[in-house]
């Protein structure tokens, strides 16, 4: 294998883990869309929306991913939601500042690690996939079936998902409430309800990336924050109120981080993509990406 | 007459506080030195009279680490309202840096301490005045990735024993009662800063620094010099989770990158918030309460961190200014019982100065 062959194949590494911290990038920006909260809970939604993945579609039963993926949807549109009704609808309704809130989901995100830790001890379990075979050759780059299942996925998902967005009146309704939310009540919408959609929106977009790493990497009760970290410093890089700056964001971030884990080492991948977080947050607060919708109001001191 | 006027303005402005939600602004910052001393003669007399015994008083040194770094984290997130997870990080920096001066450089103990705490308080200010101008969101993201990516840079340094930890050479080796001498070690210096921390309030930069917090645009029109002051703040701040850490290396004599992690710094915030944001006897009270549970309350120690992300839910949701917010809305409650009860008395005089 040739140098460009190799380059190639840690290109598609890249694209491989950007697309799945593209999916929770999204789902972090379609709760602060609506909510203009950042969920510190993202990475348990990661989590819990995979548990399915380690209890169904275990090593030798690969063909019941796809029962997993529906039941880990489900166990984390449920989990969110619950979330969101017992600790951000009591407190939102208080008046809190806002940090107050990010800070209790934050306590939600350890909380429900850790419990989740009790219950199924902890460790890292496998997940099989219907992907887990011989790799493709292409022209000599090896590419693995599970990195082709992952981008399509994405894709599909991330389309899915704009579609959404922009054409339905969910989607619309997202938007409305995130942008001035005693405006939407005015004219109609209930508040309460589309900030809980919200998050089930995004639990499902979580459990789907859940689902693809898992496979990949293990599952670990643990393994929420990490991620969240990950696609925290994505979305914020590519631009929090857009979805698919989002996502591009994630993509530089995924290929970013593998090229220096690989070409430098593993070391260097975190302080260097703290820094890019830094620089891009102290000179384009709203996100590398130029997106129309650029308000970072809340963002700002 | 029943009392001066100043105690009257002080009575309304606190009347008005405890209505607006606010623990109240009682001007008895005056008596801190007095305080200090109690707290001092408490943690002298403690292990001859209350804990005797090796565990308790190992529970205890630990007790005082804790205190320091929720009242250095108070300092910060409850008084000049600037959010950091990065807590840790600086609690996990002066640990291994002053390990590290010892080992590698075999300088003495107190130098080793002084370069320890220089070289935090340069980061923190290099850091500080870079991030501090974001936004509490912002802000909040960047500390917690600057969190786990020092951690993960320490983890993988082998000079600094990687993820196994690292063994720290005692300062001083020859000592009758080692339990007792680590109590001392760590009380002495957690009564100094309980004192620092209190005397502060009263001075022009305490109090411009509360003023930060609770409106920097108000502050800044007053001219005080939000930036700097911000800056300072969070090097005061760093320096004292610092000093937390090598007294940690200390007493724990070993140090690894996972008592460091993001765990800590979630209990640390979880103690500044049960026991009141607001208040540096907050930090002290909620650091007791979180040591002392899982000591109490044997079951829980395993779920440690469980019992921390609850604490934060539930505080927030339920009790929002903490124990000392509950203790303040108690006093209050009585205070107001007394009046309506004097006043009841004294209706037959119409004494026009109630």
């Amino acid at each position: 294998m040739n140098e460009f062959q190799f380059a190639l194949q840690v290109l598609l590494a890249g694209i491989a883990r950007g697309s799945v911290i593209g999916l929770v990038a999204i789902s972090i920006v379609v709760v602060f869309t609506a909510t203009r909260l950042l969920n510190f809970a993202a990475g348990e939604f990661v989590m819990v929306g995979s548990i399915a993945g380690v209890l169904i579609a275990t090593p030798g039963k690969a063909g019941f991913w796809w029962i997993a993926l529906v039941v880990g949807i489900i166990m984390g549109t449920i989990y969110s939601v619950s979330m969101e009704r017992l600790v951000v609808a009591p407190l939102r309704r208080r008046g809190v500042e806002p940090i107050i809130i990010v800070i209790a989901l934050l306590g939600v995100s350890i909380f429900t690690a850790q419990g989740v830790q009790q219950l199924m001890n902890p460790g890292t379990r496998a997940v099989s996939s219907p992907w887990l075979g011989n790799p493709f050759d292409i022209g000599g780059v090896i590419v693995p079936r599970h990195t082709i299942a992952i981008i399509l996925g994405v894709g599909f998902a991330v389309t899915l998902f704009m579609l959404i967005r922009q054409r339905t009146s969910l989607g619309l309704s997202l938007r409305a409430v995130g942008s001035n939310r005693d405006g939407a009540r005015v004219i109609g919408l209930n508040v309460g309800r589309v900030e809980s959609l919200a998050f089930a929106l995004s639990a499902a977009v979580a459990s789907l990336s859940g689902m693809l790493i898992a496979p990949l990497s293990g599952w670990q009760p643990t393994m929420g924050l990490g991620i969240a970290i990950t696609a925290f410093i994505a979305a914020l890089v590519g631009g929090i109120t857009n979805p698919l700056a989002a996502f591009i964001g994630a993509m530089i971030i995924g290929i970013l981080g593998v090229a220096i884990e690989i070409y430098i080492s593993p070391l260097y991948s975190s302080p260097i993509l703290f820094l890019v977080l830094v620089v891009v947050v102290l000179f384009r607060p709203s996100g590398i990406i130029p997106s129309r919708e650029s308000e970072d109001g809340p963002l700002r001191a | 007459m029943k009392s001066t006027s100043r105690t009257n303005l002080s009575q309304q402005v606190n009347e008005s506080a405890i209505k607006a939600g606010v623990p109240s602004v009682r001007s008895d910052t005056r008596n801190w030195f007095v305080q200090v001393c109690l707290v001092a003669l408490v943690v002298f007399l403690l292990p001859k009279m209350l804990i005797p015994n090796a565990y308790m008083q190992g529970v205890a040194t630990l007790l005082f680490i804790y205190i320091i770094l929720s009242i250095s984290f108070q300092t910060l997130f409850g008084q000049a309202g600037l959010v950091s997870f990065g807590h840790s990080a600086m609690f996990g920096l002066g640990a291994y840096f002053s390990t590290f001066f010892v080992t590698k450089y075999q300088v003495s103990y107190p130098l080793a301490w002084g370069a320890a705490l220089l070289a935090v308080l340069i980061i923190a200010v290099f850091v500080g005045s870079v991030i501090l101008r974001l936004g509490m969101l912002f802000l909040a993201v960047v500390t917690l990735s600057l969190c786990k990516a020092t951690i993960l840079i320490i983890s993988q340094l082998t000079v600094l024993g990687g993820d196994d930890g690292l063994s720290v050479p005692l300062a001083v080796e020859d000592v009758s009662d080692r339990h007792i001498f680590n109590y001392f070690l760590a009380g002495i210096p957690m009564c100094l800063v309980l004192a620092v921390a209190l005397a502060l309030r009263s001075t022009r930069i305490g109090r411009e620094i509360k003023a930060i917090g609770d409106d920097p645009v108000a502050s800044a029109c007053c001219g005080i010099p939000v930036g700097r002051r911000r800056i300072q703040v969070f090097a005061l701040s760093s320096g004292l989770a610092a000093f937390a850490g090598m007294i940690f290396a200390q007493t724990n004599a070993f140090i690894s990158p996972s008592s460091f992690d993001i765990g800590s710094g979630i209990l640390i915030l979880a103690m500044v918030a049960i026991g009141g944001l607001k208040s540096v006897w907050g930090a002290v009270a909620g650091a007791t309460f979180l040591i002392i549970l899982p000591e109490v309350a044997a079951p829980l120690q395993e779920l440690n961190q469980l019992v921390y992300g609850l604490v934060l839910i539930l505080v927030f949701r339920f009790a929002p200014h903490g124990i000392m917010g509950i203790i303040e809305s108690i006093r209050h409650g009585v205070s107001r019982i007394e009046e309506k009860r004097k006043t009841s008395t004294l209706s037959t005089k119409g004494s026009k100065d109630l």
